[in-house]
Protein backbone atom coordinates (compact mmCIF):
# COMPACT_ATOMS: atom_id res chain seq x y z
CA UNK A 1 0.00 0.00 0.00
CA UNK A 2 1.41 3.40 -1.00
CA UNK A 3 1.04 6.33 1.38
CA UNK A 4 2.03 9.89 0.65
CA UNK A 5 4.80 11.16 2.90
CA UNK A 6 3.97 14.66 4.07
CA UNK A 7 7.11 15.41 6.05
CA UNK A 8 10.36 13.83 7.20
CA UNK A 9 13.10 15.10 9.45
CA UNK A 10 15.30 14.41 12.45
CA UNK A 11 13.49 13.63 15.69
CA UNK A 12 14.11 16.54 18.04
CA UNK A 13 11.95 15.79 21.05
CA UNK A 14 13.67 14.62 24.19
CA UNK A 15 14.23 10.90 24.55
CA UNK A 16 12.79 9.11 27.57
CA UNK A 17 14.85 6.03 28.30
CA UNK A 18 14.28 3.37 30.88
CA UNK A 19 17.47 1.44 31.47
CA UNK A 20 16.93 -2.06 32.83
CA UNK A 21 20.02 -3.56 34.37
CA UNK A 22 20.44 -7.20 35.29
CA UNK A 23 21.93 -7.46 38.77
CA UNK A 24 20.91 -11.06 39.35
CA UNK A 25 23.27 -13.82 40.42
CA UNK A 26 23.70 -14.86 36.78
CA UNK A 27 25.05 -11.42 35.92
CA UNK A 28 27.79 -11.54 38.55
CA UNK A 29 30.56 -11.70 35.94
CA UNK A 30 29.03 -8.86 33.97
CA UNK A 31 28.51 -6.29 36.73
CA UNK A 32 31.97 -4.77 36.45
CA UNK A 33 31.59 -4.47 32.67
CA UNK A 34 28.24 -2.77 33.20
CA UNK A 35 29.78 -0.32 35.67
CA UNK A 36 32.33 0.56 33.01
CA UNK A 37 29.97 0.72 30.05
CA UNK A 38 26.82 2.41 31.35
CA UNK A 39 28.44 5.72 32.41
CA UNK A 40 29.70 6.19 28.83
CA UNK A 41 26.19 5.48 27.57
CA UNK A 42 24.53 8.07 29.80
CA UNK A 43 27.28 10.58 29.06
CA UNK A 44 26.67 10.16 25.34
CA UNK A 45 23.00 10.96 25.88
CA UNK A 46 23.70 13.96 28.10
CA UNK A 47 21.29 16.78 27.26
CA UNK A 48 19.31 14.60 24.86
CA UNK A 49 17.48 12.23 27.16
CA UNK A 50 15.88 11.78 30.53
CA UNK A 51 16.91 8.41 31.87
CA UNK A 52 15.66 6.16 34.65
CA UNK A 53 17.46 3.09 35.94
CA UNK A 54 15.83 -0.03 37.33
CA UNK A 55 17.42 -3.32 38.28
CA UNK A 56 15.79 -6.68 37.65
CA UNK A 57 17.53 -9.04 40.07
CA UNK A 58 15.07 -10.66 42.50
CA UNK A 59 12.34 -8.23 41.39
CA UNK A 60 12.15 -5.08 39.27
CA UNK A 61 13.42 -2.27 41.49
CA UNK A 62 13.50 1.38 40.59
CA UNK A 63 16.97 2.78 41.37
CA UNK A 64 16.48 6.31 40.11
CA UNK A 65 13.50 8.02 38.51
CA UNK A 66 13.74 9.81 35.17
CA UNK A 67 16.40 12.47 35.35
CA UNK A 68 18.63 14.45 33.04
CA UNK A 69 21.40 14.56 35.65
CA UNK A 70 24.29 12.50 34.33
CA UNK A 71 26.06 12.76 37.70
CA UNK A 72 23.09 11.31 39.57
CA UNK A 73 22.84 8.45 37.10
CA UNK A 74 26.55 7.69 37.36
CA UNK A 75 26.29 7.55 41.15
CA UNK A 76 23.57 4.93 40.88
CA UNK A 77 25.59 2.91 38.40
CA UNK A 78 28.58 2.96 40.73
CA UNK A 79 26.45 1.30 43.40
CA UNK A 80 25.44 -1.67 41.23
CA UNK A 81 26.12 -5.02 42.84
CA UNK A 82 24.88 -8.49 42.15
CA UNK A 83 22.03 -9.72 44.31
CA UNK A 84 23.33 -13.05 45.50
CA UNK A 85 20.96 -15.94 44.98
CA UNK A 86 18.52 -13.91 42.89
CA UNK A 87 17.04 -14.64 39.49
CA UNK A 88 16.46 -12.09 36.73
CA UNK A 89 12.98 -10.71 36.05
CA UNK A 90 13.44 -8.97 32.74
CA UNK A 91 9.94 -9.50 31.37
CA UNK A 92 8.36 -8.29 34.58
CA UNK A 93 10.68 -5.28 34.50
CA UNK A 94 9.69 -4.46 30.94
CA UNK A 95 6.01 -4.67 31.83
CA UNK A 96 6.45 -2.33 34.81
CA UNK A 97 8.48 0.33 33.04
CA UNK A 98 6.17 0.16 30.01
CA UNK A 99 3.27 1.12 32.26
CA UNK A 100 5.33 3.97 33.69
CA UNK A 101 6.24 5.22 30.22
CA UNK A 102 2.62 5.07 29.17
CA UNK A 103 1.50 7.11 32.17
CA UNK A 104 4.26 9.59 31.51
CA UNK A 105 3.04 10.02 27.94
CA UNK A 106 6.65 10.18 26.82
CA UNK A 107 7.12 11.45 23.28
CA UNK A 108 10.06 9.20 22.44
CA UNK A 109 10.00 6.32 24.94
CA UNK A 110 12.60 3.57 24.82
CA UNK A 111 13.61 0.69 27.01
CA UNK A 112 17.25 -0.38 26.93
CA UNK A 113 17.79 -3.69 28.69
CA UNK A 114 21.16 -5.11 29.64
CA UNK A 115 20.52 -8.69 30.55
CA UNK A 116 22.08 -12.10 30.69
CA UNK A 117 18.70 -13.69 29.98
CA UNK A 118 18.49 -15.32 26.60
CA UNK A 119 15.96 -17.19 24.46
CA UNK A 120 12.98 -17.00 26.82
CA UNK A 121 12.82 -13.22 26.60
CA UNK A 122 13.84 -12.99 22.96
CA UNK A 123 10.95 -15.24 22.00
CA UNK A 124 8.37 -13.76 24.34
CA UNK A 125 8.73 -10.10 23.43
CA UNK A 126 7.93 -10.20 19.70
CA UNK A 127 5.00 -12.55 20.34
CA UNK A 128 3.66 -9.96 22.81
CA UNK A 129 3.73 -7.34 20.06
CA UNK A 130 6.89 -5.52 21.13
CA UNK A 131 9.10 -3.98 18.50
CA UNK A 132 12.57 -5.12 19.46
CA UNK A 133 16.06 -4.38 18.35
CA UNK A 134 17.99 -7.20 19.89
CA UNK A 135 21.72 -7.10 19.84
CA UNK A 136 23.75 -9.92 21.10
CA UNK A 137 27.37 -10.67 21.06
CA UNK A 138 28.12 -13.88 19.24
CA UNK A 139 30.12 -16.51 20.98
CA UNK A 140 33.44 -17.25 19.32
CA UNK A 141 33.99 -20.85 18.23
CA UNK A 142 35.50 -22.96 20.94
CA UNK A 143 39.17 -23.48 20.15
CA UNK A 144 39.80 -26.97 18.84
CA UNK A 145 43.50 -27.02 19.42
CA UNK A 146 45.68 -25.02 21.74
CA UNK A 147 44.07 -21.59 22.24
CA UNK A 148 45.82 -18.66 20.66
CA UNK A 149 45.37 -16.53 23.76
CA UNK A 150 48.00 -16.66 26.45
CA UNK A 151 45.42 -17.83 28.92
CA UNK A 152 47.78 -19.27 31.40
CA UNK A 153 50.20 -16.36 31.26
CA UNK A 154 52.81 -18.25 29.24
CA UNK B 1 40.04 -29.08 33.46
CA UNK B 2 41.82 -26.00 34.78
CA UNK B 3 42.81 -25.03 31.28
CA UNK B 4 39.22 -25.39 30.07
CA UNK B 5 38.01 -23.20 32.91
CA UNK B 6 40.48 -20.51 31.84
CA UNK B 7 39.32 -20.78 28.24
CA UNK B 8 35.70 -20.38 29.37
CA UNK B 9 36.63 -17.39 31.52
CA UNK B 10 38.46 -15.77 28.61
CA UNK B 11 35.50 -16.30 26.27
CA UNK B 12 33.11 -14.81 28.83
CA UNK B 13 35.44 -11.85 29.25
CA UNK B 14 35.70 -11.40 25.47
CA UNK B 15 31.92 -11.36 25.12
CA UNK B 16 31.40 -8.82 27.86
CA UNK B 17 34.17 -6.49 26.76
CA UNK B 18 32.06 -5.44 23.77
CA UNK B 19 29.34 -3.99 25.99
CA UNK B 20 30.69 -0.42 25.90
CA UNK B 21 30.80 -0.42 22.10
CA UNK B 22 27.32 -1.83 21.81
CA UNK B 23 25.82 0.66 24.22
CA UNK B 24 27.55 3.48 22.35
CA UNK B 25 25.99 2.17 19.14
CA UNK B 26 22.58 2.12 20.79
CA UNK B 27 23.06 5.70 22.02
CA UNK B 28 24.02 6.84 18.52
CA UNK B 29 21.00 5.13 17.00
CA UNK B 30 18.67 6.69 19.55
CA UNK B 31 20.00 10.18 18.91
CA UNK B 32 19.88 9.82 15.13
CA UNK B 33 16.24 8.94 14.68
CA UNK B 34 13.96 10.42 12.04
CA UNK B 35 10.29 11.18 12.12
CA UNK B 36 8.31 10.46 8.98
CA UNK B 37 4.69 11.51 8.68
CA UNK B 38 2.37 10.16 6.02
CA UNK B 39 -1.23 10.72 5.05
CA UNK B 40 -3.61 8.14 6.46
CA UNK B 41 -4.32 5.34 4.05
Amino acid sequence: MVREVTSAGPATEQLTISLLVDDSQAAADAIQFMRDAIPAFVQRLDGKAEIAIATIGERPTNQIDYTTSTDALKKVIGRLFQKTGSGAYLLEGIVEVSRGLQKREAKRPHIVAISTEGPRVQQSLPSAGARCALRKRSVPPRPRARPALGLDGR
Amino acid sequence: MERQRRVDDAIRCWRLSGLTDRLNQVADELTNQYVVQARPS
